[in-house]
């Protein structure tokens, strides 16, 4: 027999006193009994060390679980099945979605406003049919437009676990996200990827006649070059106004560009469009006459989407090609309008552009010496500069009488932002 | 239905009072120990005293006759069927569990079958992968019970006899054809899950190797303290509850093995993200779930001619010297003219309720009751 479990040395030695001898039939009957003392024993000893071990385990993980919710400053509920509150963690939110009052023992949704309660309450009742997890959005005017989502998680133990958080700065990021992904800041009007979008959704949807407008904002570079960038973005929100004004409730008018906008006119045909064209020059010529600001002018072309058959991306190089050929001759006019403007203020009205180029030269000569004598090297720099736009200027006054009148853009868009420069410092 | 059990001991051989279906018997079930199974001579000796009979059975680590639990024996079942047909197939070495499962539902003829018995090697067969194959080539009705064979303690070699076939690597099944045939089945555990539940952190199909990032194997040897030396079969003092997904039936799973990789091998797969608890042993609740799965299949079926009892080693292990008050608690559900045989075993095979698709168990007690009507 296996040794003897002290428990049955202590009964034999109570009962038998002592060994009994011999064992006889009864040894096969002690071994098994012995045996049932070692193995409960045995299974005794492994248990509580499970018990012991898992407590520990539990307790730990308990302690983890205190530390995680104290650590988070969400709103936490434990609910009954009935959506009573049996326990709860008010949260350090900076406004809490809570009415005034003690939560424990009330329905949990009827510690919100009304409009929110009916949500809540339904959200609670899907998450106990369909025990699986389930959240909810809402707003709150709680000293502000707040934001909270609430996580309605079903236990094992048949409760219900409600974790509440101040989501704001989240929805508000997200609400910028789609804004920037929509629209143009400076101007508030659409974006370039949303105005294709909306192109692309319409060639494919829309079985009207459709118009597209492209503009391009004249000289926004001089602008921002004399003036300053902030002058230019003024100028380019006045125009974003001028089309808004211009254009229906449901045309879509984006900046697809710097200086460039697009409009797409649902449901117009060619009439329509070279209608509203005639709005939006008609609107600048109001707006420059009204206006005690900058001057406004703006290239538009336009063309017009007839059937399916067409593709949008050929009707907007159209109505883009259209715009560029008036730009071309805005162009010009805009800077004959713009030096007569300039002239106008330093007393040149009566010049011609040759008399005003020697007028320059004079000015020139004269400024060179001042520069010399002062010593002053960004006025030197200027002084070069005009040096080279007179040479353009040269050219193109022996051009002027040439049909369209320049064949160098570049060097007279140079020439003519010297000659603003130069003017705006001879102001100064 | 006529049934008849003989047993071999050693030094006396076959015993029985009487052989009255040797010559009519179409079926014996054998149980025994894996040394006694796998004899050059046991099959000679079963086709000698039932020479038309289809020898079906698996090594053990106790077979069950009646209400008592043998060591170092074999037992033999014989059925003589009066309106029932029975098919066997097997397979041997197959290329992998999932092709034995589709094959050996392939080899038994489909028309007319009633229920499928399988019986398993208990080492090398994933049980998942086997059944999940085996059920998708059955006909969608046809329930499938069984259960994997045990070698004692050893965890070393199961063997599983199919007729003249008798090896380890082995898959078998025996398709029981007939309407008159009635069977009831039903599957109960036990055990009581305790402790933290934990997230299966890396596994590999049977093989689990963390829980919650720490070592699966450490953990097994923290709490089984100075047993961990007996491990893999100490293991089994602590199954695992296993759960997919909140509100899903838990399956239990038993400790078969340590791999060199220090992988622990369970009798059915652990997959990863999966949630597991420790189970313990509740004596009353292991008794009374066998109870529970006898009554089950009473009130599926109110007579039964044969119950084939197939509990998992680990009842035994835990319960030792109670281990009988189970299968008593069994035979106290039953007429006293139900023939109990069956085994324990590496795992059991069994739908979670009649009618539903079979699941691969550890650690409960499976009953199948056969009745001709």
């Amino acid at each position: 027999m296996k040794k003897a479990h002290p428990l049955l040395q202590r009964q034999i030695k109570r009962y038998f006193g002592g060994q009994p001898e011999p064992l006889g039939k009864w040894e096969k009957f002690l071994g098994a009994v012995n045996q049932a003392y070692w193995d409960a024993d045995q299974d005794r000893v492994m248990l509580e060390r499970a018990l012991e071990l898992s407590s520990q385990e539990l307790l730990q993980a308990n302690s983890e679980m205190r530390a995680m919710i104290k650590a988070f400053p969400d709103l936490f509920l434990r609910l009954d099945r009935d959506g009573h509150v049996l326990a709860y963690k008010k949260g350090e939110m900076e406004r809490s979605p809570l009415k005034d009052g003690e939560p424990l023992g009330k329905k949990f949704y009827t510690l919100f406003d009304d409009s929110n309660a009916v949500r809540l309450k339904a959200v609670f009742l899907k998450v106990l049919e369909n025990q699986a997890v389930n959240y909810v959005e809402f707003a709150l005017d709680v000293g502000g437009r707040h934001y909270y989502e609430a996580r309605i998680i079903p236990m094992e133990c048949q409760e219900i676990f409600v974790i509440m958080r101040d989501i704001s700065e989240r929805k508000i990021a997200e609400e910028q996200l789609v804004y920037y992904s929509m629209f143009d800041p400076l101007t508030n009007l659409y974006n370039r990827a949303y105005f294709e979008n909306e192109m692309h959704r319409m060639e494919y949807f829309s079985m009207n006649p459709t118009g597209l407008i492209i503009c391009d904002v004249d000289n926004l570079k001089v602008v921002n070059d004399t003036y300053g960038h902030d002058r230019g973005d003024d100028l380019l929100k006045e125009v974003a106004r001028v089309l808004r004004q211009a254009m229906r409730k449901n045309d879509i008018i984006a900046r697809i560009g710097g200086d460039e906008f697009a409009i797409l006119l649902p449901d117009s045909d060619a009439a329509a469009v070279e209608a509203t064209c005639q709005r939006v020059r008609d609107t600048i010529t109001a707006y420059n006459n009204a206006a005690s600001g900058l001057y406004l002018s703006v290239s538009m072309g336009s063309a017009h989407w007839k059937s399916k058959i067409q593709k949008l991306d050929d009707i907007f190089k159209e109505a883009d090609d259209k715009m560029y050929k008036e730009k071309f001759i805005n162009h010009i006019k805009l800077n004959q309008d713009l030096l007569k403007s300039v002239f106008d203020q330093i007393g040149m009205a009566d010049l011609s552009f040759r008399g005003c180029y020697q007028r320059i030269n004079t000015l020139n000569a004269q400024l060179q010496m001042d520069v010399k004598r002062e010593g002053n090297e960004e006025e030197m720099k200027l002084l070069v500069n005009l040096k080279k736009s007179n040479r353009a200027g040269s050219e193109y006054c022996s051009m002027e009488t040439e049909a369209q009148g320049v064949s160098d853009l570049d060097e007279y868009k140079s020439f003519i932002r010297s000659l603003l420069l130069l003017l705006n410092t001879a102001l100064e | 239905m006529k049934i008849e059990q003989i047993i071999w001991k050693e030094g006396t051989g076959w015993l029985s009072a009487q052989r009255k279906l040797a010559g009519s018997a179409q079926l014996v079930l054998l149980f025994g120990a894996p040394e006694l199974i796998a004899r050059n001579t046991t099959f000679a000796e079963i086709k000698e005293i039932y020479p038309g009979a289809y020898v079906f059975g698996c090594s053990t680590s106790g077979n069950i006759c009646g209400s008592q639990i043998l060591d170092d024996t074999l037992v033999a079942t014989a059925a003589q069927f009066e309106y029932t047909r029975i098919a066997g197939a097997h397979i041997v070495r197959a290329e992998s569990s999932f092709s034995a499962g589709r094959d050996l539902a392939r080899a038994l003829p489909h028309e007319d079958l009633t229920h499928v018995l399988v019986l398993s090697d208990g080492l090398n067969v994933n049980g998942n992968q086997f059944m999940g194959a085996l059920l998708a080539e059955l006909p969608a009705q046809v329930a499938v019970t069984g259960g994997l064979a045990g070698d004692g303690n050893g965890f070393e070699k199961t063997y599983v006899i199919s007729n003249e076939v008798t090896d380890s690597h082995v898959v078998a099944a025996l398709g029981l054809y007939g309407q008159r045939l009635k069977v009831a089945y039903s599957t109960q555990g036990g055990w009581d899950a305790f402790g933290p539940e934990r997230l299966v952190t890396r596994s590999r199909g049977n093989v689990l190797y963390e829980m919650d990032g720490r070592s699966a194997l450490e953990l097994y040897k923290l709490y089984l303290g100075d047993l961990a030396k007996d491990l893999p079969a100490a293991g089994m003092s602590f199954p695992l509850n296993l759960r997919s997904r909140e509100g899903d039936i838990p399956v239990i799973r038993t400790v078969l093995g340590i791999n060199e990789d220090g992988g622990l091998v369970f009798g059915g797969d652990i997959p990863e993200g999966t949630y597991v608890r420790l189970m313990k042993a509740n004596y009353d609740r292991l008794i009374q779930g066998a109870h529970s799965a006898a009554e089950n299949c009473r009130i599926s079926a109110d007579k039964a001619e044969l119950a084939l009892l197939i509990s998992c080693t680990a009842r035994r292990y835990v319960l030792k010297q109670r281990t009988e008050e189970e299968v008593e608690a069994v035979q106290q559900v039953f007429d006293h003219d139900t023939v109990l045989t069956g085994f324990y075993s590496f795992g059991e095979i069994c739908p979670h309720g009649m009618g539903g698709p079979a699941e691969f168990h550890n650690q409960s007690m499976t009953i199948t009751t056969l009745t001709e009507e």
